[in-house]
Order: structure tokens, then sequence, then C-alpha cells
């Protein structure tokens, strides 16, 4: 099973590199070098970082709505991203940080040869995590059950062509599975998988359903889980395990050239070196130097070796942080547009209202949402305005086939009557909840959504302040015969207006 | 600009200065060793950064259309605050890891004048800060007001005010975020200040470290924790709207409850309450009745249920009982079943749908089946099983279908 396979992963990720972190700041107490305890700490926020992944993926797997969330946790998953890619960003500062530090005060590396081993080690394992997290189930088994990756707009086919036709119906049950079977075609191909596997299945209606029999239906469903929003999961931590490899390579890289080219400064003996600026000494040059000195005592001061070797660790760290920041950013902006409830990028909203518009029997469209739950899970809400209730049963299905086309698959689709004779006009919204909800509604005000004209009784409206208006019915009463009237009343909440004059 | 306008400015001005204090107290800090102005240097930039995203955030928010976001952008508050604790909490972290290793590896102050005025004045910035941004939260409140309020008399005006306080506490959510930051400067501010006097008087010169130089880390390790337990709170309320949970003030069971009970309605399912951001809620839910007039006398009584539970843009789809349905059940979770998956809440599970208990209900046999061929038959069909209606139905034309189908009689696909 492939979800079984990520969290195996982590957790044998998680282990591995917490055990050589307690490895290496166990060498770096036995040697104390500093720089050991500071590479340690940098598999802690690794470690970090699977655990924000695995917490997530369990998350995730409860896809059931529960009271305190009516959608699952399926959304777990895009916040362990986010989580990570922000992780990933404040190691990068502080890296930066210490890059920018070690300019000001090069320091050499003390044991060259315990750093090279501790640093190739943990590049093992770093390598060793890249690989597993890197192509992780990508679907292998479900394009075999007709059931690929779910970016379902993303592969427009025509819908399968024109529906193969149906044989005259012998009773609705094979009506049924006639018209199951083609439906499914056309999910599946919305999916952009095969379809010569259906075309044999009509006969058993156990076998109508695109991923084979039921009782295949748990195995699907977790691979079919492995979706886009896992992906973003494990991206992020494929990018930690990433960094840190970068670093280990740096280390390793650095400790390798100090190693063979730096000529260090003997215990015995005068030594100048060039390199380090003491804040204390003036500033002096090896020939200031050197011209202080006896002759006789010139050749055997050794000048501590090639200064750029100092500033070569910070230049690959600068390197390294552009590359993780670099490599960072999309997987950022990817959960982030998700989070803020955007419209998925393969969907095209104003082609997806105008075609709802152009339907006929649909007379108007609002409160068109269209978002990203999770993964393949996108999900639309929609007010259509029909002419009466017939009109609506007549178009209520092409419409959901229209937004099954862009691939959203969860609907909810509320039908509107507005009654025969109103001008109350296309745009107007059957909202009743008032101006002073208008800002607790989830759009704002829009002026075509505030007062209402000429309803049916059906258009009683629930005001926030208990004004209720209604139309026809209250015609200008004497009591409260108010002389300004208006004809339209776009804005006005309080005021009694009558439809005609 | 709109009512932030007084804010951004301030934020504005903020951020140069943070800019300037950052940049001294980090050069001074590796001239004198001293950790604990490292961090409050640190937490300085970290603010910084936290007010740049509250900049943005509360700009962006207020971008209501956008051809790329169908709610506009008024979650980038609640993201921004989020995203700000995160960065928050990483900081801390690695504030924490420097902290341990001063503890294995013990290091003395140096130049402890020079730290001490510099930890001074950043802790005057601090408090010169929290004052600004404690006195900015709470001024906005009384203009909020004209806006919303129509009519004094309201006779659920607890319930508004609730509401209002709502609002208020979740639009100041961001600038919580940046509040958070302000507190954690003051206290590394203080803790700078301790460390360096206390250097200061007692200067150790060539001597080997004793017991002052663990005064510092073990400072700032308590000074992390206290930022950390600020910075979870904010984590969870910001998780919440983030993780589409229900919101705070809303009981699922309660209102299901309620909604169940409004005549005309069979059954309902697909129920989901969400948070948009600050107090905006918003609800879709399916609902089964068994005629259209039935539907649209329950679909004004339902929104008054969910006005009164403080929810305001509520989207119905009405479904029409059949015999062949279980009333639990979708008619409608997409055209086919194969799409499953893709639906916010898959329907092989036994749905979490409530049925009115009052209406009468003959299907008793279907809801035992529905777990197994019922699921598999009907979920693929539309809501036009109206009975009413269905001899038009019958006649109706879909769009690509071929034609002998549809005169079969069956409105089922």
């Amino acid at each position: 099973r492939c979800w079984q396979n990520r969290r195996a992963r982590l957790l044998c990720m998680l282990a591995l590199t917490f055990l050589f972190f307690v490895v290496e700041v166990a060498v770096s107490r036995v040697t104390s070098s500093l720089a050991m305890l500071s590479d340690s700490f940098h598999m802690l926020s690794d470690v970090m970082a699977l655990v924000v992944a695995l917490v997530a993926v369990r998350f995730a797997q409860r896809t059931r709505a529960t009271k305190k969330n009516t959608f699952g946790w399926v959304r777990a998953e895009v916040m362990g991203a986010l989580v990570n890619a922000v992780f990933l960003t404040a190691l990068c500062f502080t890296i930066l940080l210490e890059a920018i530090e070690r300019f000001t005060e090069p320091h050499e590396i003390q044991q060259p040869l315990v750093v090279i081993a501790v640093g190739v080690a943990g590049l093992i394992i770093n390598l060793l995590g890249l690989c597993l997290f890197n192509h992780h189930g990508v679907g292998g088994h479900g394009h075999a059950h007709g059931h690929g990756h779910s970016h379902g707009g993303r592969q427009q086919h025509p819908r399968g062509g024109p529906k193969p036709e149906q044989p005259p119906g012998d009773g609705e049950a094979a009506l049924h599975r006639e018209e199951t079977s083609t439906l499914v075609e056309n999910c599946s191909s919305s999916n952009g998988v095969n379809q010569e596997k259906l075309d044999d299945t009509k006969d058993d209606m156990s076998d109508v359903q695109v991923n084979g029999n039921a009782g295949h239906y748990p195995l699907d469903e977790e691979e079919v889980e492995e979706d886009s929003s896992a992906q973003l999961n494990m991206r992020g931590v494929f990018l930690h395990v990433f960094g840190d490899a970068l670093g280990s390579v740096i280390v390793v890289v650095n400790a390798l050239l100090f190693y063979g080219l730096w000529n260090p400064c003997p215990e015995d003996g005068p030594c100048f070196n060039p390199c380090v600026n003491n804040h204390c000494m003036e500033n002096t040059t090896l020939s200031q130097a050197l011209g202080r000195a006896n002759r006789s005592e010139q050749e055997s001061i050794t000048v501590a070796g090639p200064c750029w070797l100092l500033y070569l660790d910070p230049v690959l760290c600068l390197i390294m942080v552009c590359i993780l920041l670099y490599t960072t950013y999309p997987l950022l902006r990817e959960s982030a547009l998700i989070l803020l409830q955007t419209v998925p990028k393969q969907i095209d909203v104003h082609s997806l209202n105008s075609k709802l518009r152009t339907l006929e029997g649909v007379e108007a469209i609002h409160e068109l949402h269209i978002w990203q739950l999770a993964g393949s899970r996108i999900i639309g809400t929609a007010h259509i305005k029909c002419p009466d209730p017939s009109t609506y049963m007549m178009v209520a299905k092409r419409i959901k086939e229209i937004f099954h086309d862009e691939g959203i698959h969860a609907t909810t689709i509320q039908p509107e009557f507005a009654s025969v004779g109103s001008e109350s006009g296309r745009g107007k919204c059957e909202l009743p909840c008032r101006t002073q909800c208008a800002l607790k509604q989830c759009c704002g005000t829009r002026e075509d959504c505030t007062a209402k004209k000429t309803e049916k009784s059906s258009s009683l409206s629930i005001s926030c302040s208990e004004v209720v208006i209604e139309f026809p019915k209250t015609r200008r009463t004497k009591s409260e015969s108010i002389p300004s009237v208006k004809l339209e009343a776009n804005t006005d909440q309080n005021e009694q207006f009558e439809s005609s004059l | 600009m709109g009512r932030y306008s007084g804010r951004s400015s301030r934020l504005v001005l903020m951020c140069v200065l943070s800019l300037a204090i950052f940049a001294v107290e980090i050069s001074v800090a590796y001239v004198g060793n001293s950790l604990s102005l490292a961090s409050d240097a640190f937490a300085v930039l970290s603010h910084l950064v936290s007010m740049i995203i509250g900049l943005v955030g509360v700009r962006v928010s207020r971008i209501r259309r956008h051809k790329a976001s169908t709610f506009g952008f008024s979650r980038a508050d609640v993201l921004g605050a989020f995203g700000n604790s995160v960065f928050a909490t990483a900081l801390m972290f690695s504030i924490f890891v420097e902290a341990v290793k001063r503890f294995i590896n013990p290091q003395k102050t140096e130049k402890a004048l020079l730290v001490l005025i510099i930890g001074v004045s950043g802790l005057g910035f601090n408090v010169l800060n929290y004052v600004i941004f404690m006195e900015c939260c709470y001024c906005h409140a009384p203009p909020r007001d004209t806006e919303t309020g129509d009519s004094p008399n309201d006779q659920k005006s607890p319930e508004e005010g609730s509401e209002k306080k709502k609002e208020k506490k979740s639009e100041a959510l961001n600038i919580r975020g940046v509040l958070l930051h302000v507190m954690g400067d003051a206290l590394g501010s203080v803790v700078v200040v301790v460390t360096a006097t206390i250097f200061y008087v007692r200067p150790l010169g060539n001597a080997p470290c004793n017991w002052q130089c663990y005064i510092d880390p073990s400072l700032t390790i308590v000074m992390v924790v206290i930022i950390l337990s600020s910075a979870f709170p904010l984590i969870k309320e910001t998780s919440t709207i983030l993780l589409q949970m229900v919101p705070k003030g809303v009981d699922m069971q309660l209102l299901t409850d309620r909604l169940a009970r409004v005549p005309g309605v069979s059954s309902l399912h697909e129920v989901h309450v969400w948070e948009l951001a600050s107090g905006k809620n918003i609800a879709t839910l399916h609902v089964k009745c068994q005629t259209p007039s039935d539907y649209q006398d329950a679909a004004h009584k339902i929104r008054r249920v969910f006005h009164e539970a403080g929810v305001h843009s509520v989207t119905i789809q009405p479904e029409y009982a059949d015999h062949k349905t279980s009333h639990l059940l979708c008619n409608s979770p997409c055209i086919s079943k194969a799409c499953d998956s893709h639906l916010c809440c898959s329907q092989k599970e036994p749905p979490r749908a409530e049925t009115n208990g009052y209406m009468e209900r003959s299907e008793s046999s279907l809801s035992a089946q529905h777990k197994d061929n019922g699921s598999r038959k009907s979920d693929v069909e539309i809501p036009m099983e109206d009975p009413v209606a269905e001899e038009s139905v019958k006649a109706m034309k879909n769009c690509d279908v071929s034609d002998d189908k549809s005169q079969s009689g069956s409105t089922r696909f």
C-alpha cells in the first residue's frame, strides 16, 4: 500500500536521523569539536521536519467528517507542507547569519579528519533519505486500475466523444448499468486514463465500477490517496533532507580542501596568521612582521595557509542558502495558495461561468465559488437562477456535468426561482441576510446581492435587524405611507418601496 | 486607505526602526560575544519580518475579488499570522540550540558596557513598540460599528455583540502575531541588560568562566519558553481556520438537530460549516425534500436556523426523495460513482446524515441495504426525481445522450 509506504519511509528516516544525531553529539563531546555539535543540530531540525510530516500523514488519513471538522482532516498534509517550508526558510536564514558571522571572523577547522568522517556519514544518510523520498509511489498501481492522478481538469479530453448509444432499455437496471459505464468512462477520461478497460465491463454490475471489483475499493482508496496533497507533504520532507545533504556536502568538501591545502600554524615556533584579524592588534602585514623579526629568523616563520580557504565555508554556505530558497519557494507558494482558498490553477472560473450561463434554462449564476480542499478534491458551490423548478430539473444534470468536466466533483448547487414578471434583475441574489450580515458573508457587500424586489412569498427575508420586507404582500399601507418611493431599491434597507408606482 | 491607515504607517515606521536596531545589535553582539544580545537582535529581526508579513497580509486581505480566488484574499491575514508564528517557533528553536551549545561550551561576555548600553536602548525601543501597538489595537473598534449596524433595536443584540467581538478579535489575529514578537523582544532586552550588568559589575577579565557565564544561556532558555508558550495558542487558532474546521461558536450536533426538525426536510447530508476568515462562516448542505414547494418553504427556515447559529453564507442543494434512494445518501454526489475519491467526503463510508424523525419514512428496508448495492445504484442520480415533474423530465433531452434512452422513461442516469 502506498500510504503505508509513506509512513514506513518517514518512520525509517526518522529513526536513522535521530540515531545519527545522537552519535554525532557523542562524537563531538569526545573530540570537543564545536563545528560537529552545530552540524548535529541540523540533523535535529531534520528530525523535526520528519515529525511534522508524520503527524500530517496520520491526520490526513482520517478523511471522514467529524464533529470538529466536517471535511475530515484531509488538509493536514497541505499544512504540514507549509510548516516544513517555513521551517526551511527559517533554517536558511540562520545559516545565512552564521555565514555572515564567519565572513567577519573566519576560523579554521580543527581536526579536519574527524569532520570529514562525520560529514561523510551524514552525507550517506541524507542520500539514503533522498532516495527514499524522491519518487515515491507515483501511482504505479493507480494507473492500472484506471484511476490516474487527479489533476482533473488539466487534461481536458473532449468528454469521451459522443456517448455510445444505449441499447433500448430492457428495464431500468440494465439502463442503469449502461449509463453508469458511460459516465464512468467519462469520469476516468477526464482523468486522462485509458478507457479500453471499461468497454467490456458492461454486463456485470459489480464490474462497472471503474476501479474494478467492489472488493478493490479499499486498495484503491489508498492508492488514490497518493495525490497532490501527499506529494506536497513529501516534497517538504524531501527539501529538508536535500538541504541537509547539501550541508553535508559542503562540510566534506571544505574539510577535504582544508586538510589538503591548509598550512596550519605549528604548535611551536613563531607563526604569523594573516587571515585572522585580531581586534586588539593593529592591522599588520606580513612584511611588517618580517621586518620586525630578525633576519635570522625569517625562514622559520611559518605563515598560515592560503587565506581564501577560510572564506570557502561561508561562500559555499551562501550558495547553499540560495539553492534551498529557490527550491523551497514553489512549495511555499503552492501550499499557501491552497490554504488561501484560491481557485486551482487548472480551472478558469470565467469560462466556467460563461459555460454555465449559456445553458438554456439558466438565467443567472452567482456566488460561484471554487476552491481546493486538498489534492484532487475540488469543491464548488453556485447559486443558479432558473425560471421555475421544472426548468431546473432539466438543467441540473447538465450543470453537474459541466462541473465534472472541469474536475470539480463535489458541488452544491442552489436553485433560485424568480417569479414570473419580476424585474428583479438577473444578478440579484436571494440572500435573506441583510446588509448587516453582509460583512459576515463570504463575499462582502455586492450591490446586486443586497436588496431584492418582487419575489414571491418565497422570498421572505430574514434580516439581521428583524426588519422584514415582503413583496408584493405589503403594499403601501395607510399607516405607514412614506412619501418617498423608489422604483429601484438597490441599497436601502429600511425603506418601503413599491415595484410599480 | 481604509481603516488600517493609521496602523500601516505605524507599521512602516516600526519596520525601518527595527532594521536599524537589528544592525546595531548584531554587530555589537559579535564584538562583545554576548549570546543574549545576539538573540535579541535575532528576535528583533524576526519581529521585523513579521511586521512586513503583517503589512502585506492586511493589504492583500482587502482584495475582495480576484480572478485567482473566488473568495478574495481575506484569508491572507490568517495565513500571515500562521506563517509568523511558525517562523518564530523555528527561530526560537535555533536560539535554544545556541543556548545549549553555550551550556556545553561557556563563553564570557566582553565589552560589557557597550553591550549594556545597546541592551538598554533595545529595551526602550521594544517598550515603545509595545505601547504603540497596544494603543492602536483598541482604537479601531468604534468606526467599525457604523458600517455594520442598521437598527439599534436589535433583539438579537447579544448575539450580534458577541459576533462583533469575535470579529474584532479575529480581525486582529495578524496584529496579535506582531504583538507576540514585541513581547518577546522586550523580554530579550531585559535578559541582555541583566547579563551585561552582571558582567559590568563583576568583570571576569582573563579568568576562566565561572557561574556568571551560565546566566546568559539559562535566561535565554527561559525567554524562549515564554515566547513559545504564547505562540502556540496563536498557531492553534489560525490552524482551526486553515484546516477548515467547524468554527468555535458553532455546535454541529445542535445545528443539525435543529435543521433536521425543520418541516419539509426529510433528511440532510453533506453538511459543511467552515470559517473563511475573521468571523465569516460558510455552510453548504444537501437537503432531501418530498416536493419543490416543500423545499422552498424549508429553505427559509433553514437559513434562519443558520443565521441564528452565526452562519450567513449558506448554499442549499435540494434533492427530491424517491422510493429508490435511501434517505441518507446523496442523490447526486457527482455524475458517476467513479469520482468518489475526488469528493470532499467519500460516499462509500456510511454518511454522516440526519433524518427528520417526524417525516414518515417508508424506506427502512432500503436503508438497510444502502451500504451495498444501494450505494451503487443511487449514487449516480441527479436530483430530477420529482414525481410531479417526472413527465416533463421524461421528455427531456439531455444534450449529448442519444435519444432512445430518454424515452424509456427513466430519469436516472
